[in-house]
């Protein structure tokens, strides 16, 4: 194969993907990437011209698969679930440390909890929509979504700095932290429960494109981030 | 069948019955399967149309399928025909034979003029 390796991990990316997308099991995923490879290595041929756009192909031998060469479509909307969960304790969490700090209640402002609300909406009910902005032509689609994720709570402080609501700032921590602390049992569980691996049928070796702790770390960042942002707050001396 | 030996429309109705019928010579991968299929004359048949209709034949029951070590290179998927696919070999078989006649009988009509073949 004269393929660049980069193009032919691109075929392999984007092929796995449609695969992924269209809730093929690994095993069956991983045997038609042993097909292609097997292939090519037998009549010297690029994956792109032998089989095409990898989308395309994946779109035509899922037709052919059994049943039972799908898995029960994964639950996109748990992931979506967890994420509003993490923003929700991780905003509460946030909040009660603030109160904390300076001695008062838990100030919830009414941008704060408007945009909290539409971004567990969002990131709870928008699942199918952001598993198909994944594609890798789409990746810039990706990071405007998450950037604009990002920006709702800037803007909806701005635009709403008034009090929604004020509670016991160390009932909202500890409710906070509790929340925090299920949600990521709850994603652990889920992990591991769901280990649908791409295993080489030649190797039986794992050929999982993204590596098992990603889905954990990813997840994890955003209340690790805020964490730091409270503890930074709760240090920093008020007036 | 991505060459412009025969039409595509006949390679696709065609293609089936004589991937059962290399099949029923013994267990063979899906290259060599392609490659008997060309020393045929069907043409060039591309691993995006080969490998589907393997899986559809294997879905169907009529292949069984099973991964062998290469002796150099990664290893190989071996098709091997099953009971029920020398079966619907044989039905196929008879079938397409009675329709080549068909079509053959028709196109060979003494009314008509002899028919000349060109490339498509």
């Amino acid at each position: 194969m004269n393929q660049a390796p980069s193009d032919l991990a691109q075929w392999r990316a984007s092929f796995i993907l449609e695969l992924r997308l269209r809730d093929v099991s690994g095993a069956s995923i991983a045997d038609a990437l042993a097909e292609v490879e097997s292939h090519c290595a037998e009549t010297g041929e690029e994956a792109p011209a032998a089989f095409g756009d990898p989308v395309s192909y994946a779109a035509t031998l899922v037709q052919e698969l059994p049943e039972d060469a799908r898995r029960p479509p994964p639950a996109v909307w748990l992931g979506g679930a967890v994420g509003g969960a993490c923003v929700v304790s991780t905003g509460m969490l946030l909040t009660g440390i603030s109160g904390l700090a300076s001695d008062g209640p838990a100030v919830f402002s009414s941008g704060a909890v408007l945009t909290g609300i539409v971004i567990a909406g969002a990131l709870a009910f928008t699942g199918p929509a952001l598993a198909w902005l994944a594609r890798p032509r789409l990746r810039v689609a990706v990071l405007a979504v998450v950037a604009l994720l990002l920006a709702l709570p800037v803007v909806g402080q701005l635009l709403l700095p008034g009090t929604a609501f004020t509670a016991s700032a160390s009932g909202v921590a500890v409710a906070g932290a509790v929340l925090l602390l299920a949600t990521g049992a709850a994603l652990i569980a889920v992990l591991r429960s769901d280990r649908d691996l791409l295993v080489d049928p030649r190797t039986g070796q794992d050929r999982s494109p993204a590596p098992r702790w990603l889905g954990p770390v990813a997840f994890g960042l955003l209340p690790v981030v805020l964490l730091v942002a409270a503890v930074a707050i709760a240090a920093t001396p008020t007036r | 069948m991505d060459d412009a030996r025969w039409p595509t429309d006949w390679l696709r109705g065609a293609l089936e019955v004589c991937t059962l019928g290399v099949l029923a010579d013994g267990p063979a991968h899906g290259y060599a399967v392609a490659q008997r299929l060309e020393a045929a004359d069907l043409g060039q048949v591309k691993g995006g149309t080969l490998y589907p209709l393997l899986t559809r034949l294997e879905t169907a029951g009529l292949l069984v399928s099973q991964w062998e070590a290469g002796s150099s290179g990664p290893g190989r998927k071996v098709f091997t025909l099953t009971d029920d696919g020398r079966e619907e070999l044989a039905r196929r078989s008879e079938l397409w034979l009675r329709f080549t006649e068909v079509t053959g009988s028709l196109l060979q009509s003494p009314s008509r003029s002899t028919p000349t073949w060109r490339s498509p």
